[in-house]
């Protein structure tokens, strides 16, 4: 059986990306984690804007996300200050998407992404309907 | 045909036994998956992250993220096996794969959308090269651009938008017309197709890109093979077979 036994989706409002993405390295298993969050393709009603993440994760991430943040061996110069800053703004399972937190969902690894989403009330923002004259990216 | 009597069977191996460039992916070989981009950490259980999966075509274009939650799943129902990409931010880069000499190549994977959404299956230089998408509501789409763009979707009461397909397409901008050009086989039948782009991908040789599995797809993967050239017909065929076996889809 995986260790990877939950599912966790952040939105991340556009104002904080920056830090996210720091404390996504204090927290995260890769030096290139600082790149978790990238462009913010969500909105809730308001039309307010987030970038979203979503990973399988361990058990221990909760009570990391908690905790006095630490750098990690591969990344001893991040900014954790910064990741600390974003680390205040964690509402796990308490709160929709709203651009004063970073809303955290985290559930069973068999939850969905989509799912997940649905709860942070947000929406990905629309796309034009493609048809066979046009382009994909 | 291969597999008679005394003749090894199919494997997609064989399409490079000449040196073809390309790739070949297997995630029901889960000793070529690894949960970091190092290859470090095996991958060893039904939801474990996949950050690095290994060519077996024997080119070396192995697929990594570096980035762990971009990283897909990987899962197993005990008889089949597949990466999970969730649609969110999840996708696989290889290293460049140079198709740079040639104006051809075979594009190939199984693979079943979980939801609908702007997705690009499986990519080599994206809008600039070769790729096989869909879009919102849209159906499976091959796109060939070398110098402007053709792409050929399928329109067919068979291919709804979250079928399980093995997508087959040769490409090949040397032809003129776009059917010719992007030559889409799914689950080894020709579909019903709207034609559209310019009306011509150009004649120019294909690029030097990273093969690009998932992106922005909640989509699963059974496995996927990319190989510069030309493919015979019998390969072709032989391939479908493979991956059905692989995905359970019935030809």
């Amino acid at each position: 059986m995986s260790n990877y036994t939950q599912r966790v989706t952040i939105a991340t409002p556009i104002a904080h990306i920056q830090d996210a993405n720091q404390l996504a390295l204090a927290l995260g298993e890769s030096s290139a984690d600082d790149k978790t969050f990238t462009s913010a393709s969500y909105q809730d009603a308001q039309g307010n804007l987030y970038a979203v993440a979503s990973t399988v994760a361990k058990p221990i991430f909760a009570q990391m996300a908690g905790q006095p943040l630490k750098a990690p061996s591969d990344s001893p110069d991040m900014d954790l200050a910064a990741a600390t800053r974003a680390q205040s703004l964690l509402q796990i399972n308490n709160s929709i998407a709203t651009p004063d937190v970073i809303a955290v969902v985290l559930g069973s690894n068999d939850e969905s992404a989509q799912e997940h989403i649905k709860r942070l009330g947000l929406d990905h923002v629309p796309e034009p309907e493609y048809k066979t004259n046009e382009v994909a990216k | 045909m291969r597999g008679g009597s005394g003749i090894a069977p199919f494997t997609p191996s064989l399409l490079f036994s000449s040196g073809e460039q390309g790739a070949w992916y297997d995630p029901s070989d889960i000793s070529t998956l690894f949960q970091d981009a190092a290859g470090a950490t095996p991958v060893t259980a039904d939801g474990d992250p996949v950050g690095y999966m290994g060519d077996k075509s024997g080119n070396g274009n192995h697929m990594t993220q570096s980035i762990s939650a971009s990283r897909p799943i990987y899962k197993t129902d005990g008889t089949l096996h597949w990466l999970y990409f969730d649609g969110v931010d999840d996708y696989m880069d290889s290293d460049l794969i140079d198709l740079s000499t040639g104006t051809s190549a075979l594009m190939v994977q199984a693979r079943q959308l979980i939801s609908a959404n702007a997705s690009s299956n499986i990519s080599h230089g994206g809008g600039g090269g070769i790729q096989e998408y869909q879009r919102g509501n849209g159906a499976p789409t091959g796109l060939l651009n070398t110098g402007s763009i053709s792409v050929v979707q399928a329109d067919d009461a068979r291919v709804p938008i979250l079928g399980k397909y093995i997508v087959n397409i040769q490409f090949d901008s040397s032809k003129v017309g776009r059917l010719l050009e992007i030559d889409m086989q799914i689950n080894g039948f020709y579909p019903s197709v709207d034609e559209g782009g310019a009306g011509d991908s150009g004649s120019g040789n294909l690029g030097n890109y990273p093969l690009s599995l998932g992106q922005t797809a909640n989509m699963i993967s059974f496995g996927a093979i990319l190989r510069g050239g030309v493919t015979s017909v019998g390969d072709r065929e032989e391939v479908n077979e493979y991956l059905a076996i692989k995905s359970g889809v019935t030809l």
